[in-house]
């Protein structure tokens, strides 16, 4: 282990992190009207507003703290170890988040450290689970738009990103890219570098596109907004819903703005969000026989979308629901919850018991591997389908062959083996999240909620499960901080991290 | 024509054979030694050497040649050679077996790289069995135009009333007509006065299979076999030809692969949906058992091994496996594999051969078969508005001797010419010849009206 490899990775993170903050650094200049000057004023020969000095402090301070660790470490060049990776990226996350949880201190929209590292953690790892006192309306436009930003930075993985901006960060850069997605790593062109910037360009035009449509679709919503407010509303939720995040503007998420245009195009960015960026890559760039319809990862996505709106929508009708609204709630609530999302288009409290349990089972599965989204994922879920057929087989005919394959390929069986074991410990850490709430006094189907939402990402759920902000108490805030930690890192990442063996050489 | 061949094994050597008795001049390049000796008797250049190398290609005189056939069982090496061959104008076919190279029974995606036809005659080998399963009552038959009709070779059975009879009083039954009698080595067109003798085999082109049937009876032939609809197939090696197989077969029926080795049954596992694979030996009684081979409806031995295709079929039709099919490497061995059991033995060679010759003809053949051992062949044409045989009475054509129109495919109906027939522009012809008439047939075939 040669922590100083670690500690320079860490800084080149800040140093790109940093410039993130600059999106609600501007959006401070431009939006935030209501907001009181900061006290530094009195020394400069200018007024400055709270939300503009916080984000410009922040940036400033990220930024060299990140120069810092870069200059004191020499440059290296040679591999870097397995081990060196996991643990780079691990800490390289809490860092971000531990940082990313400045600005809602400095701004003063929190005083709390919990929930200013929950709702940093919680946008990082686009869980979208809110800490921060309602009505989020109070809230000047700045800190909403840094909320969508760390979304936007943690969506695609950040490691990524820096990859897509950097272009270079350390030789055996798979392996960081790996520890980041729990072992996947896409290759669409010749270099991570070339492959990180075209999806990340994907990334960035769905984003931009969404916006958008959003950003007249709220204008014209019942919220009445003009043409500048709107602007700022539609790029967080455009945030969110790419990167299936979930933060929203408003206390009510996406059903406060009544609109069923609005219900349509993040209902269309979290389907998108959950859909794999090399296929969608690939659609747009890469040969034309990719036929979608016969990718069997993305047909059991789509089945699963029909068949959970379904559903969750009869669930509804059967408590006395009109269809239409019925089926219209009942299939964003299930979007909702198998992108890892979180937005809300009803109020998930008034959702029925069979509704709820779908519901959870959605948010454990998540959607396709290689999009913005948490939890286990569809393709281990066909692998997890798939073994169970072929043991069946292997009862009936001994002696055939029982290999999973997918897409038409063979899966080797240590990827299988991986599948399975990282089944068993998601579950595990599932139950004893669950556990961790019900302690603190939660219902059980509560905790299975904020466990579920926590670990895949997801951030809605219902009761004490629906959020995290007062009266809910500090140790549940950190367990959800711990929870979408180690979710966001599919677990073993964060784990290593205190197994003693990883730092013996 | 003058034709280079690289590779004279059993594949270049036939189709060198047969070009040769239809009058073109060959040369043969081979790189073993042996193999040389073995094919002396053939009237052609013989090189030794290495077919894609520039070098032995000009000794073979590729300058001059018409045409190129890469035959060798090296896709690659044919493949090179092919490109090699363009470079100095001839066309060029190749043999190419590999699936990744090539998934159909013959493609021109490869003409930018030099190679005019790629074919593959192990998926036109697999083609052929899954017809016959698919149509189980016209057991070793020759299918044209789309499966209308059906060229069937079958023996006189010993009982058989029809011995010692002539054609002319034989009156086969509508629906089927003999276009040659085998007999021993012998391929006879049939005359009204000829008479049949005991072991003679009669070729026959037949339009359904009750006209079939029908003609077994009242002639007294070794009846083919008659079942209901096929349901589940075990194949016996997953060989590249019995993955073909499985793959034709698996989404309309149940298949089973039993594959000795490992990693070729899972290989098979990988490019087959639908198909189960067993890891064991298919002589395996308990294997046979285990997996319930009595239940299937056909067995095939599709595996490189023939002795082991031939002992697998003769176990699974002891269990009572109805159809068994063995692919089998030497041709002779045919009928001793028939004989002992085998419902059916074929080779692929058989297949290699017809599917390169076919490509061979310029008068545009739709479909040619191998048939009498080689010595002659069913060819599938289209009778063009210009040819000058539109319009024209059967009778009236001169057709070479050792040839016969077996049948007539105009629109919807399929006839069964008389020589009073006309022959209209737009007909496909199915005509059986023997090899040496091939050219004159080519001739006649493409001459303009006036």
């Amino acid at each position: 282990m040669r922590f100083h490899r670690v500690i320079r990775l860490i800084g080149t993170v800040f140093k790109v992190f940093a410039l993130f903050l600059l999106i609600p650094f501007l959006g401070s200049l431009y939006w935030d009207e209501d907001v009181a000057p900061s006290a530094i004023s009195k020394v400069l020969p200018f007024e400055l507003k709270t939300t503009t000095a916080s984000f410009l402090i922040s940036a400033i301070f990220i930024f060299l703290l990140g120069l810092l660790l870069t200059s004191v470490v020499p440059e290296f060049s040679e591999d870097l170890r397995d081990r060196e990776a996991y643990v780079a990226v691990a800490l390289g996350w809490l860092f971000c988040a531990v940082l990313g949880a400045l600005p809602f201190l400095l701004t003063g929209a929190t005083r709390s450290l919990t929930v200013a590292l929950f709702e940093s953690m919680s946008g990082l790892t686009t869980t979208g689970y809110s800490a921060l006192p309602t009505p989020l309306e109070q809230y000047p436009p700045s800190v909403h738009l840094w909320r969508g930003t760390l979304h936007f930075f943690g969506g695609m993985g950040i490691i990524l990103v820096i990859y897509a901006i950097v272009g270079r960060l350390t030789e055996g850069g798979h392996k960081l890219m790996g520890s980041e997605t729990g072992g996947e790593v896409s290759r669409v062109r010749s270099t991570l570098s070339k492959t990180s910037k075209s999806l990340f360009a994907v990334y960035v035009t769905l984003n931009f596109l969404l916006f958008l449509a959003l950003w007249i679709a709220i204008r014209q919503s019942p919220l009445g907004v003009g043409w500048k407010a709107s602007a700022y509303h539609a790029i967080v939720h455009a945030f969110a819903a790419v990167a299936t995040g979930g933060f929203g503007t408003l206390t009510a998420s996406v059903e406060g703005f009544q609109s069923p245009w609005v219900d349509g195009l993040t209902f269309l960015g979290m389907f998108l969000g959950g859909t794999s960026f090399v296929l969608m890559y690939q659609l747009v760039a890469g040969p034309a026989r990719m036929a979608l319809f016969h990718h069997p990862e993305f047909r059991f996505y789509v089945t699963l979308i029909a068949l959970s709106s379904v559903a969750v929508g009869l669930t509804l009708v059967s408590v006395g629901g009109h269809w239409s609204y019925s089926f219209g709630k009942g299939a964003y609530m299930a979007m909702s919850a198998l992108s890892t999302t979180g937005f809300t288009a009803m109020d998930p409290n008034r959702l029925p018991d069979a509704a709820r349990i779908v519901l959870v089972l959605l948010m454990v599965t998540g959607g396709m591997v290689g999009s913005t989204v948490g939890a286990i994922k569809i393709a281990r879920i066909q692998m997890l389908l798939q073994l169970t057929v072929q043991e069946i087989r292997h009862l009936l005919h001994p002696h055939a062959v029982t290999i999973v394959k997918m897409g038409g390929r063979l899966v080797p069986e240590t990827t299988t083996r991986r599948v399975v074991v990282f089944f068993f410990t998601y579950t595990t850490v599932l139950i004893a999240g669950t556990f961790g709430f019900s302690f603190m006094g939660y219902h059980l189907g509560d905790s299975l909620v904020a466990s579920a939402a926590s670990l895949g990402g997801v951030g809605y759920g219902w009761g004490t499960g629906a959020g995290f902000a007062e009266p809910v108490n500090d140790l549940a805030r950190l367990l959800g901080i711990a929870l979408m930690w180690l979710g966001r890192l599919e677990i073993f990442t964060v784990l290593l991290l205190f197994v003693p063996a990883t730092y013996k050489s | 024509m003058y034709v280079v061949i690289a590779g004279a094994g059993e594949v270049g050597y036939h189709v060198a054979k047969a070009l040769r008795n239809e009058g073109h001049n060959i040369a043969l390049i081979e790189p073993n030694k042996q193999v040389i000796e073995n094919v002396q008797d053939l009237d052609a250049l013989l090189v030794q050497g290495n077919g894609a190398s520039l070098d032995y290609l000009e000794q073979a005189g590729i300058k001059n040649a018409d045409l190129f056939i890469g035959a060798s069982g090296h896709d690659e090496a044919n493949m090179s050679a092919c490109a090699i061959a363009k470079t100095f104008g001839a066309s060029t076919i190749a043999r190419i077996n590999n699936p990744s190279y090539l998934d159909q029974t013959v493609s021109f995606k490869y003409r930018s790289a030099g190679i005019d036809v790629a074919v593959c005659p192990e998926l036109v080998a697999a083609q052929k069995v899954a017809n016959l399963l698919r149509a189980p009552a016209l057991a070793s038959a020759e299918i044209f135009a789309h499966g209308r009709v059906a060229v069937v070779e079958s023996k006189l059975l010993p009982t058989s009333t029809a011995k010692g009879r002539s054609l002319a009083e034989l009156k086969p039954p509508s629906g089927v007509n003999i276009v040659a009698i085998l007999r021993g080595d012998e391929v006879l067109i049939p005359r009204g006065e000829d008479r049949l003798q005991t072991n003679d085999r009669l070729l026959m082109c037949v339009l359904t299979p009750q006209a079939l049937q029908e003609a077994e009876a009242t002639i007294g032939l070794r009846p083919g076999k008659q079942t209901g609809r096929m349901k589940r197939v075990v194949i016996a090696g997953g060989s590249r030809i019995g993955v073909r197989l499985a793959r034709l077969l698996e989404h309309q029926i149940d298949v089973v692969i039993i594959e000795k080795q490992k990693e070729l049954a899972t290989a098979a596992f990988e490019q087959l949906e639908n198909t189960l694979i067993i890891t064991g030996d298919a002589t395996d009684i308990g294997i046979l058992k285990g997996e319930s081979v009595e239940t299937a409806d056909a067995f095939v031995g599709a595996d490189r091994v023939e002795e082991y295709n031939i002992l697998a079929c003769l176990i699974a039709k002891r269990l009572g496996v109805r159809h068994t099919i063995a692919f089998i490497n030497q041709n002779p061995l045919k009928t001793l594999a028939e004989d002992i059991g085998v419902d059916l033995a074929l080779t692929v060679r058989q297949a290699t051969v017809s599917s390169l010759l076919r490509w061979c003809y310029r008068m545009d053949a739709l479909d040619v078969a191998l048939v009498a051992g080689g010595e002659a062949q069913v060819i599938e044409v289209e009778v063009k508005r210009e040819s000058k045989l539109a319009g024209k009475a059967l009778k009236k054509i001169d057709f070479p001797k050792s040839s016969l129109v077996g049948a007539v495919v105009r629109g919807d109906t399929t006839l069964l010419p008389r020589g009073d027939d006309t022959i209209e522009a737009g007909d496909r012809l199915v005509i059986f010849a023997l090899t040496e008439a091939i050219p004159r047939l080519e001739k006649l075939l493409r001459e303009p009206g006036k």
